[in-house]
């Protein structure tokens, strides 16, 4: 995982990248819950992006928590997810139409403060952990899986303004940690681009 | 309609190339579903919170333990429970789906269920595992369906016709345990170790006390009706004192000798506080006064009964039958504890010794009401005449507590123990 992670941080120092640094997002998921049915679960969402052209890389962070019981058994999951995102922007959409054309012409036009829809494809490698702490009278216990692994694909839009930001990612995820082991992810952030 | 830029064209080109690298990425993502990790079969270790005794204290401590004979994990189903989640009844069987359980493996394969629910599955299968090997240590192999039918969140009406809450009982027309839903900030009446022993028994009493006195039509069995055996059946108004006399002791001692049988299990003689705290102090086992309910005192509580306001049955359920049954509880521990003093033996061989002794005694229930005439009533005493003459060897001290159980509140008869052979006995003065 550090070894990811530093090897992130180290591509926006040997290319020139715009860096997307969001805000805590809202991420929902459609899988088994303790109430016996298969709905949409709430988990918080940390990521940070490096865009290079065409390219996209981020890292990101979930995190979900459940808690069951009454005050006597007390029983409460953590998920902690790290994800690497491998992106390719396949269309942008731009919406004021001068700016279209000028790029067409190959006018040299800076796209920067112009709002835009921005099309990804993704690939998506992590790793998730659950943790249980189950309480019962006075004692407790805290037991934790082993960091799975997770694979995915998905789609992202992207909104861009000026440096203003927002972005609708949906994944589908893989990883024997899930229940199901299949889980449609959609993520809601918004952050800036520098 | 744009014209559409030079832009997009290059990059619908780009797109060309990279959806199809995205579809091929969705396809092998498809493939890895068959890396499913396979589910846990066989015997499946997993942490579930137990009673303890530690320095004669019990507490609630979470142990691994492993689940046998385990068919689905996912499920908590195999060869001694199968759970049913809020089901309905039909065909006197029960009727549903099998709720989900949820666990994390964590080190060493040592499965942790994730919630709650799970929490309790396992920790029922876990007890209705060891409560039928300790059944068929004793010859009982035959008295309960196996695997165990388990109702879990069962939707169940009251009496006053509201949603039962905070209980469990053995349902004799279904054969299945049923714990409703529990309300409480106490240990969850399924996870007590307790209670959960206490409603086994009610499946041993029920399929060696009542079903053969159904079978063979006893005038007792039908006045009864206790098939549902925590739920109230009304009287009709040919019921007699004697029937519920009847009623009122048999009931009485089911549920006493199901506390007795919560005992031997958990070795917790306060075993309903965790769950019931409100109905603990009437029930604790550690009581040793050597009293009981006597024939004079539940024909007192059956007069009561029929001159009050409400359904005798109902009456009696809340002022007779766990007062009745606490009396024999108290006394059976007492022998247990006393054989395994007297006689150097462990708390545990002699628990296993009385037990056995008073499923044989159960079996005599069905030949002494086929002996009653419409008129007669069953002797409250013949737990303890039933003890004093088995082959079981008494101590004096042993035979010091039948005497005195047998004497209580008896101006008529007097006894004494005598020394017979190596075993002392309780005979008549």
């Amino acid at each position: 995982m550090k070894l990811l992670l530093s090897l992130l941080l180290l591509i926006p120092s040997i290319v020139l990248a715009e860096v997307q640094v969001f805000l805590p997002g809202i991420q929902m998921r459609f899988q088994d819950t303790l109430h016996q049915a298969r709905e949409s679960v709430y988990y918080k969402n940390y990521a940070i992006h490096y865009q290079m052209q065409s390219y996209i890389l981020g890292l990101e962070y979930n995190k979900s928590s459940e808690d069951s019981g009454n005050s006597s058994l007390k029983v409460e999951s953590q998920t902690d997810e790290w994800l690497m995102v491998a992106g390719y922007s396949f269309y942008t959409w731009i919406i004021d139409r001068s700016i279209a054309h000028a790029i067409d012409n190959k006018k040299n036009v800076s796209i920067k403060e112009t709002p835009r829809f921005e099309f990804f494809l993704h690939g998506v490698l992590g790793k998730t952990q659950t943790q249980v702490k189950t309480s019962v009278v006075n004692t407790s216990s805290t037991q934790k899986t082993d960091w799975d692994d997770v694979v995915g694909v998905g789609a992202a839009v992207q909104f861009k303004i000026g440096y203003f930001l927002t972005s609708l990612d949906t994944h589908y995820l893989q990883s024997k940690g899930f229940s199901p082991n299949f889980v449609p992810v959609t993520t809601l952030k918004i952050g800036a681009e520098f | 309609m744009l014209k559409k830029s030079v832009v997009e064209t290059v990059k619908s080109q780009k797109s060309f190339k990279s959806l199809s690298l995205w579809l091929s990425l969705c396809l092998g993502l498809a493939a890895c579903q068959q890396n499913k990790q396979p589910e846990p079969t066989g015997t499946v270790q997993v942490q579930i919170p137990l009673s303890a005794s530690v320095n004669g204290q019990v507490e609630y401590k979470l142990q691994n333990v492993y689940l046998q004979k385990i068919e689905s994990l996912r499920n908590v189903r195999g060869g001694y429970a199968q759970f049913y989640y809020a089901p309905g009844l039909k065909n006197n069987s029960l009727d549903g789906y099998s709720p989900v359980a949820y666990f994390i493996e964590a080190a060493q394969s040592l499965f942790v269920p994730k919630d709650d629910l799970s929490t309790q599955m396992a920790t029922l299968y876990y007890h209705f595992q060891s409560l039928v090997q300790f059944s068929q240590a004793m010859g009982l192999s035959d008295v309960t369906t196996q695997p165990v039918q388990v109702a879990i969140q069962a939707k169940v009406m009251d009496e006053s016709q509201g949603v039962m809450l905070d209980n469990a009982f053995f349902d004799g027309r279904s054969k299945a345990f049923v714990f409703v839903r529990y309300s409480l900030n106490d240990l969850p009446i399924s996870v007590n170790g307790g209670i959960v022993a206490h409603e086994y028994f009610h499946s041993i009493f029920y399929n060696l006390v009542y079903e053969v006195m159904k079978k063979t039509n006893l005038p007792v069995a039908q006045k009864i009706r206790d098939e549902t055996l925590h739920q109230d059946v009304a009287v009709t108004d040919k019921v007699t004192t004697q029937d519920l006399f009847n009623e009122t002791y048999l009931r009485g001692l089911n549920e006493g000798l199901a506390d007795f049988w919560a005992w031997v299990y958990t070795t917790d003689s306060n075993f309903l506080k965790w769950s019931l705290p409100a109905y603990s102090k009437s029930r604790v086992l550690n009581v040793n006064d050597r009293e009981y309910w006597d024939r004079q005192k539940i024909e007192n509580t059956v007069t009561l009964a029929f001159i009050s306001d409400e359904n005798p049955t109902s009456y009696l359920g809340r002022n007779a039958i766990y007062q009745v049954g606490t009396g024999y509880a108290r006394f059976l521990k007492q022998l247990s504890e006393l054989k395994s003093s007297e006689q150097k033996i462990s708390l545990a061989d002699a628990k296993f010794v009385v037990a056995n002794q008073l499923v044989e005694f159960l079996k005599t229930l069905p030949v002494q009401a086929s002996k009653l005439t419409s008129a007669d009533v069953f002797d409250v005493t013949s737990l303890f005449t039933f003890m004093n003459q088995s082959k079981s060897v008494l101590s004096q001290k042993e035979c010091v507590l039948i005497k005195d159980y047998l004497s209580f509140n008896n101006t008529t008869d007097k006894y004494e123990c005598v020394v017979d052979k190596n075993s002392y006995k309780v005979v008549k003065k």
